[in-house]
Parts: C-alpha cells; structure tokens; sequence
C-alpha cells in the first residue's frame, strides 16, 4: 500500500497517477471487450467459446487479475506507471459506494440481520481464536494482535489499525499483511469455482465470500467473478453488506484489542482508553458513502423504479453501469500489485495460526450457509 | 529518533493513507453523483447514459 504524509494531494502527485491509471483503464477497456467477444461468440458459434465463456476465464475480473498479475511478474511495470498503477486499486471503494443505489434503507435493515449473524459469529470469533491461540503458541502478542484482527475483520485496514495497539514493528505488518493478501490471492481464484461445483445461489456464495476473503478488494473481485457466471449481480450485493457490516467492526476490534493486551494485563491499572477518538480514528469513513446513497436512493433523489423489485434507470446507471468501470479499474491495479516475491515472504508460525484459522472460518462459515439454505440469503439482496 | 516516535510516525502515515484513500471515494462517488443528476437534469435520460457508459466495454463485440 502506498503511504502518505498529507491528507490531500499535492498537483504533483496528482501528475504522476495519471500515465497509470491511464494504463489500467485501457487495461478495463480492453479486458471488456475480451469478454463481450467471447460472450458473442459463443452466443453465434458456441463449441470452443461457449467452454470458455463457462469456465470463468473469459471473465474481464479474472482477465485483469490474472493478466494483471502475469504482467506484473513477467514484464514488470514501468516506473513511469507505478504511481497510478497503486492508486488503482482503492478506486473500487467509490464503486462500492455507488453500488448503494441498488438499496432502499428497508432492503438494508433486512440484508443487515443475517450479515451482523456472519459478523459476529465468525468474523470476531476467529480474532478471539488467533488471538488467544497466538498466546498458547508462543507467538509475540505484537504480531498475534494484528494477525487476529487482520484474519478475522477485515485484512489490510485492520491490520493497520490494530497495530500501534499491540506496538506491532514494521516486520510483523509486513507479514501479517503479506499472509492476508497471499491467503485472499489463493481465495479469490478458488472459492467461485468451489462455489459453482457446490451449486451456491449468488446470495449464499456473496456472504460466505465476504466472511471467508479477508481483504475487500479481493472479496469484490471474487463476488463479481461469481456473478459474470450468471445474470444480475446478487454476489456482489450480498457480499458488500457482510462487508460493510465487517468494516465497521474494525474499531471495536481495536478496542477489544486495547482491552485484551494493555487493559487485563495491567489489571485495571493501565490508562484510561479514550474511546471516542478509537472509533473516529479507525471508522472506515467510504462506508458513510455508502449509506448516504442509500438514504438519497430511499428518499428517491434517483427517481423511482417502474416496476415493483426493479431499480430506476439513474439507479441501474449509477450502481450498475459506472460501478462496473471503477471495479475494473480497480482489478487491474489489483493483479498489477500482485507481486509474487513479495508473497513468497509471508511465513513463520503466524502465517501457519493466521491460515489454518481462516480456512477454519472458510469451512464453518459454507457449513452455516449451505445449512441455513438459499430463501435465507435471498433476503441479502435488494428489492428496490 | 526513538523506537516509540518512529512507531507513532508510521501510524500517522498509515493512517492518513487509508483516511486519504476513504476521502478520495467519496469524493469521486460524489462528483459521479453530482455529474449524473446535472446531466439528467440537462435533459439526458439515464437510459441514453447507461448506453454511452456500457459502449467502450462493447466495441469488438
């Protein structure tokens, strides 16, 4: 991840984004028009094309991703490219944002009972089991402590905010984070296909991919990998609601964090935790976006819907049609991040904690959600 | 500089990262936004929009 000392922009940097997000547009532009082709082609001629629009390649998610990553690893990526190419990635979140247009706040209130269930059981009960396993095995509480919290929440945004709590050094975050996004890259090309075999509805498979991917751009890609298989976007829609649930979880991991390793220790003498300026400091503001949108989507700023479960065509245009371009845009600055020697770094016994607990998340979580059956997940996805 | 000051530097510089990337969403959801309903207003129905943005995804087929 890219890091910065100002809040803003300066022009300068403004200058040196632009050759690479230049190139990851062209990248979306081109990976695209891949797909529709394939698609059109299959549609005329069907044979060859028609296997390879239904194994999933032929997908522009796993064209940038891949593509992306082999770029990465075999060409390499200009200097002149680096900047934009790194500012690429975060464009997803506006995507998201947008993608509340597809919400009425009543579709909300709904989605949100069973996403808070995943939340809660699996999401906080796995940071409790690396968090305490980390403490059996000896691992040191600095890396433990962003490890449970990185594994459990939400990866990357976790993992940074949990860290000056447990005085993580620069080592541990590189492998905490070099874990997570090695752990997301294997999930991300593995759970759609595991989730096809299974014969997941796209509302099952959103919820168990955002309970079981760690890191949102990985899980969108994943959740939007799932749906190109079939019509509509109800993976996407599912998944974002676990996911902003679980993003907003991230301060109160952080408190649990503050308790468990400074607060029980000291036995009540430690100092006293300013909760307020916690949560203002670790709330992932872009999720006050998404809910903003919903709130103008209710109040009908985006005009109404002709028909009763359909979206208005302002709605479709702003959480549908754009959304689809800051995602792929997104997704290629995810596969030309995906740098392979970086990922061979990620090791060590916390590495070893962090992925049995994760693929126990990833095991429990389908057995809750194959169990409780698809009309149970339907409800994750928006009427209006 | 000190183990403790160096620690609080990279926090501050990991935090505005994320707080930056977080702003920078929704400021460019809100300019999308903003476009799309002046547009709309301008007389451009959405249907017409929806086409002009899906057609770059669609030149070769």
């Amino acid at each position: 991840m890219a890091q910065y000392k100002r809040l803003f922009p300066t022009a300068q940097e403004f200058g040196r984004w632009i050759p690479g997000l230049l190139a990851c547009i062209a990248f979306a532009v081109v990976a695209m028009n891949i797909e529709s082709l394939v698609s059109s082609l299959a549609k005329e001629s069907g044979g060859f094309w028609k296997v390879l629009k239904q194994s999933g390649f032929a997908s522009y998610v796993i064209i940038l991703l891949l593509g992306g990553m082999l770029i990465r690893n075999t060409l390499g990526i200009p200097e002149v490219l680096r900047d934009g190419v790194n500012i690429a990635r975060p464009i997803i979140k506006p995507g998201i944002i947008l993608l509340g247009a597809h919400y009425m706040w009543g579709d909300v209130v709904k989605a949100t009972g069973p996403a808070f269930l995943m939340v809660v059981a699996f999401v906080f009960g796995t940071a409790l089991l690396v968090m305490v396993l980390g403490r059996r095995f000896g691992v040191p509480d600095s890396l433990a402590g962003i490890m449970g919290a990185g594994v459990g929440i939400c990866g990357v945004s976790a993992i940074i905010a949990m860290s000056p709590v447990v005085r993580a050094r620069p080592r541990d975050l590189f492998y905490a984070i070099a874990t997570i996004l090695l752990f997301g890259t294997v999930m991300l090309f593995t759970l759609p296909f595991i989730g096809r075999a299974l014969g997941m509805t796209q509302p099952m498979f959103g919820a168990w991919v955002a309970t079981a991917i760690l890191n949102t751009a990985q899980l969108t890609a994943a959740a939007a990998l799932y749906d190109s298989w079939f019509t509509g976007n109800a993976a996407l829609l599912s998944a974002t609601i676990v996911n902003i649930v679980r993003v907003v979880f991230i301060p109160i991991i952080v408190l649990f964090g503050i308790w468990y390793y400074i607060i029980r220790p000291a036995g009540g003498k430690a100092e006293k935790v300013d909760v307020w300026k916690v949560i203002s400091e670790k709330f992932p503001v872009f999720v006050l976006g998404f809910f903003a949108i919903v709130l103008l989507n209710t109040f009908g700023v985006f005009g109404t819907a002709e028909q009763l479960g359909k979206r208005s065509p302002m709605a479709t245009l702003l959480g549908k049609d754009i959304m689809k371009w800051y995602f792929a845009i997104g997704f290629a600055g995810i596969g030309l991040n995906i740098d392979i020697e970086q990922m061979k770094k990620a090791g060590g016994t916390a590495f070893a904690i962090g992925v049995v607990a994760a693929l126990f998340k990833a095991g429990i979580s389908l057995l809750v959600i194959l169990a409780l059956g698809p009309d149970f997940w339907a409800r994750m996805v928006a009427s209006g | 500089m000190s183990e403790n000051n160096e620690l609080e530097a990279k926090d501050r510089e990991i935090f505005m990262s994320e707080r930056r990337e977080d702003i920078g969403a929704l400021i460019v959801a809100a300019i999308t936004i903003l476009v799309v309903l002046l547009l709309v207003a301008a007389g451009y129905p959405p249907e017409k929009l929806s086409e002009i943005v899906r057609a770059p995804a669609h030149i070769l087929g």
